[in-house]
């Protein structure tokens, strides 16, 4: 037996002995802890493993547990596994399948991630969170805000399309459109293609990728919009797109102007300021127009 | 028992419980963990507390493993984090390689293999002692176990959800 595997078996015993509520010998505990460093390091291993894993037998129904039914005990494995089994697929599976969620345009939504971790999704965005207890999120299309403030929890993994960002405990936004990502760190730092280049992405970085590239790189960024989103929203009923316009102007800093066509005609919904900011396109659709550049800025006119 | 009685058992044992802290880890924390394991305590209902010295030791055993806990989930993020900043750009071991991860479906398979593994008199004694919060004697008595069976059933079953935990964090 190695020295590590010998002092695991001397933890199981502490573990086995210190749980018993009736337990008194502290002193004799605490002497084998300061024996050595490594025998807490093993002890609380063994403790925090019996902690996560302990609620997959504690859903199990207890009624197909055999306890009280010694005299058919073949039977009562059998209904112990199939219990199980069960109980894994109830308790287990939720935990490992994946969560689709999705937002209208405009629409904002919040998930939390557990404890104070959260992910804010932007309008017209889907995304599946998978993995053990969902700390993988896949974003399908759209924008997330990830707020991840929770040292108690294990890592964040997001992937979009072939990028891989995993968090160092951070404030950051991704945005995927079609094959194109984004990714823009406001606190922390994020590490991108852990697996591969490991591009440290620190806050005011950014990263604009697309699916198959071969290089990755860092670049400056303007990150006082990140989770802008959040907050952004203009909805309008019957509103003039002439006022539209002008409201995208202010809230995006993009100059957006109309031609004379179209100024008197109304919009009722809701936009996203990051959106337009992110793709003054994703306009054409909702106001029914085509945007055609001009200049700096973006004409709303004409039919589309 | 009244707040004043707990607290000249504490006073007694303060150098006790700042060994006890020390010795899971809490170096210079220590003193911290102590008041803050005295405020859990005096925040508790008064229920009656039929072994005072045992009960804050016990206190101290849990206050230890939450923080232990959550020390070893910010170790994680920071291996990840220098595990990729310690890389090399042109390192070989950037090769992503073939993907290995094992799939949800995969990983449920495991869960219901391993805990198929256990027998059902391991699994009642374990939900009787950490669920219900039954002592190891009284489980003994009640289905006619020596204390040793007990203590090798519960074994079995804390080794096998270490198993079970590895297993699915390599996942």
């Amino acid at each position: 037996m190695t020295h590590d595997s010998a002092r695991r078996e001397a933890a199981l015993d502490w573990l086995v002995r210190t749980n018993d509520p009736e337990f008194e010998g502290w002193i004799e505990f605490t002497a084998w802890l300061e024996a050595d460093a490594a025998n807490a390091e093993a002890y609380h291993a063994l403790a925090d493993s019996e902690l996560r894993m302990r609620p997959l037998i504690e859903e199990a129904p207890e009624r197909d547990l055999p306890a009280q039914r010694p005299a058919r005990r073949g039977m009562a494995i059998a209904a112990s596994v199939a219990a199980l089994a069960a109980v894994a697929t109830a308790i287990v599976a939720p935990r490992l399948m994946p969560v689709d969620y999705s937002t209208g345009p405009g629409e904002v939504r919040i998930v939390s991630l557990g404890g104070q971790d959260q992910l804010v999704m932007n309008g017209d965005t889907r995304i599946a969170l998978a993995g053990f207890d969902h700390r993988t999120i896949r974003l399908e299309q759209g924008q997330v805000l990830l707020r991840l403030r929770d040292s108690g929890q294990d890592k964040v993994e997001l992937i979009s399309g072939d990028l891989k960002l995993i968090d160092v405990g951070t404030v950051f936004e991704v945005s995927r459109d079609g094959s194109e990502t984004r990714v823009l760190v406001s606190e922390g730092a994020v590490v991108a293609d852990p697996g591969g280049a490991g591009l440290k992405l620190a806050a005011g970085q950014r990263l604009d990728t697309q699916d198959g590239a071969t290089l990755i790189e860092a670049m400056p960024a303007d990150v006082s919009s990140v989770g802008a989103f959040e907050r952004g929203q203009l909805s309008y009923v019957d509103e003039p797109l002439e006022n539209v316009a002008a409201d995208l102007r202010r809230s995006t800093g993009i100059d957006f102007s109309t031609s004379a066509a179209i100024r008197a005609r109304r919009f009722s919904g809701t936009l996203s300021v990051a959106e337009v900011k992110r793709d003054p396109r994703s306009l054409e659709p909702l106001l029914g127009v085509s945007l055609e550049q001009a200049g700096q800025g973006w004409k709303l006119g004409g039919k589309v | 028992m009244q707040h004043q009685g707990l607290q000249q058992i504490f006073e007694e044992q303060r150098e006790q419980l700042l060994r006890y802290l020390r010795a899971h880890g809490a170096g210079d924390t220590a003193e911290d963990l102590l008041q803050e394991l005295w405020l859990k305590v005096t925040a508790a209902p008064g229920t009656p507390i039929a072994n005072p010295p045992s009960y804050l030791f016990r206190a101290a055993t849990n206050l230890m493993i939450d923080r232990r806990r959550s020390e070893a989930q910010a170790r994680r993020r920071d291996r990840e984090w220098s595990d990729v900043a310690d890389r090399l750009p042109d390192s070989a071991a950037n090769d992503p390689g073939p993907e290995r991860r094992l799939q949800g479906r995969q990983a449920l398979a495991v869960v219901e293999a391993e805990l198929g593994k256990l027998p059902s008199r391991a699994l009642s004694i374990f939900r009787a002692h950490r669920i219900e919060g039954r002592t190891q004697r009284e489980i003994a008595a009640s289905m006619g176990l020596s204390a040793s069976t007990i203590e090798s059933d519960l074994r079995m079953v804390y080794r096998l959800l270490d198993e079970l935990r590895e297993r699915l964090d390599e996942e």
